[in-house]
């Protein structure tokens, strides 16, 4: 465990089965990616839709994963859809960076 | 969502694309290239307006219309937009007495094919073709279609014949009903080796697969790609109202809790769930089974 990640209720659910978490990260970190992406492209208002959806999924998929800083991120950005581009530019720039944290602490293990 | 369809220099302009977002260094543009021949012959707004309802809540699109190809490249999505397409290209789109494999008349790059692996593939695939510069008008889509849950009368008189022998099966059948890949796989892998478990990313799935399996328990997430997991929930208590629907969300609104209600649901567990919070939705199951 650090301080972006606490695994103990994914390795309660997998029974420490370390092949299916090894397979449950990679499925993490491609919807990851593919949701960041896709809030990078969205940080206009007239996608704010999507941006919301976006955070959304991320964020249920972080707090799955026991990323409980980046699901926090996440929460406050899909709250936050209708807020400025330059603004929604600073979030995802911060989940990005946090996500960059998960992901290397998940390589790691 | 926008697809952008500029207008196109054909190889140039596609391998101009494909640096630039090889230099994005995202994974999360895929790729499909379809044979051009194997086409019915319709003008390219027509094959646009086609895709375009295919490609759900891709935040990006963008077609080449090439000589002998056509590309369709999207930004997220990358397994659920795919089936569509594929689906809509072989219902639809093939000219009649195609006998090619399908596979050789769609290729696809998944989001995972980048750099100068995909730029080679690409050019690869192109190797024979000419360019045609053809130019094609930009689309605006709905992030949405409506949905509407139907099912032919076989299928409904297939579905009461396994509705009356679900309670005798020795293994329980659950449904999982979940738009995000990694959720769903952590419910599917945690129930697999104790159940029948099926899963689907999407309401329309999700139906269909509810007739076939005619599950004992559904976990069912709201907030889906195509529709609201409300709608599903209503429509599975209208035609089994014995149904024992557990709804899965991130959100607690009061609103998803009152409509839920009225879906007569049997109950809610918020993400993250736990091993436990799952268990003892099984386990009030089966203690229901026989008053339901």
């Amino acid at each position: 465990m650090n301080d972006s990640v606490n695994l103990a209720n994914l390795r309660e659910m997998t029974g420490g089965d370390v092949e299916m978490e090894k397979e449950l990260f990679e499925v993490f970190i491609s919807s990851s990616e593919e949701a960041i992406a896709s809030l990078s492209a969205n940080i206009l208002p007239e996608t704010s839709e999507t941006w919301r959806k976006q955070a959304h999924a991320l964020k249920g998929i972080s707090l799955s994963l026991g990323a409980e800083k980046l699901g926090d991120l996440c929460k406050k950005a899909q709250e936050c859809f209708q807020n400025t581009a330059e603004t929604k530019a600073k979030m995802v720039a911060d989940i990005k960076k946090e996500y960059e944290r998960v992901k290397s602490y998940l390589k790691e293990l | 969502m926008l697809i952008n369809t500029v207008e196109v220099n054909a190889e140039s302009e596609l391998l101009a694309f494909i640096e630039e977002i090889n230099k994005a260094q995202t994974l999360a543009w895929s790729v499909l290239l379809i044979k051009k021949e194997c086409l019915k012959e319709i003008s390219n707004n027509a094959f646009i307006l086609a895709v375009k309802s295919k490609l759900l809540d891709a935040t990006r699109a963008e077609v080449f219309f090439l000589d002998q190809l056509v590309c369709i490249a999207w930004l997220g999505m990358p397994a659920q937009i795919r089936r569509n397409l594929r689906e809509l290209i072989t219902t639809s789109l093939l000219r009649e007495n195609v006998s090619e494999n399908i596979d050789e008349i769609i290729t696809y790059y998944d989001p995972q094919v980048m750099g100068n692996e995909l730029s080679i593939a690409i050019k690869a695939r192109l190797k024979n073709t000419s360019a045609q510069p053809i130019k094609a008008a930009a689309v605006e889509t709905k992030p949405h279609r409506t949905l509407v849950l139907e099912s032919s009368p076989k299928r409904i008189e297939n579905f009461k014949r396994l509705q009356s022998k679900r309670t005798l099966r020795e293994k329980l059948h659950i449904l999982i009903v979940e738009d995000q890949a990694f959720t769903r796989k952590l419910l599917y892998d945690v129930l697999k080796n104790t159940y029948e478990v099926a899963s689907a990313e999407s309401v329309e799935r999700g139906w269909q697969l509810y007739l076939e399996t005619v599950p004992n328990i559904v976990f069912l997430d709201i907030e889906l790609t195509d529709a609201s997991g409300h709608l599903l929930a209503a429509k599975i208590k209208e035609i089994d109202p014995a149904s024992f629907v557990i709804m899965v969300t991130a959100n607690n609104s009061v609103e998803d809790v009152q409509v839920a209600k009225q879906n007569k649901v049997a109950g809610f567990i918020a993400k993250p769930f736990s091993k436990q919070k799952i268990n003892e939705a099984i386990e009030k199951y089966k203690a229901s089974k026989g008053a339901r």
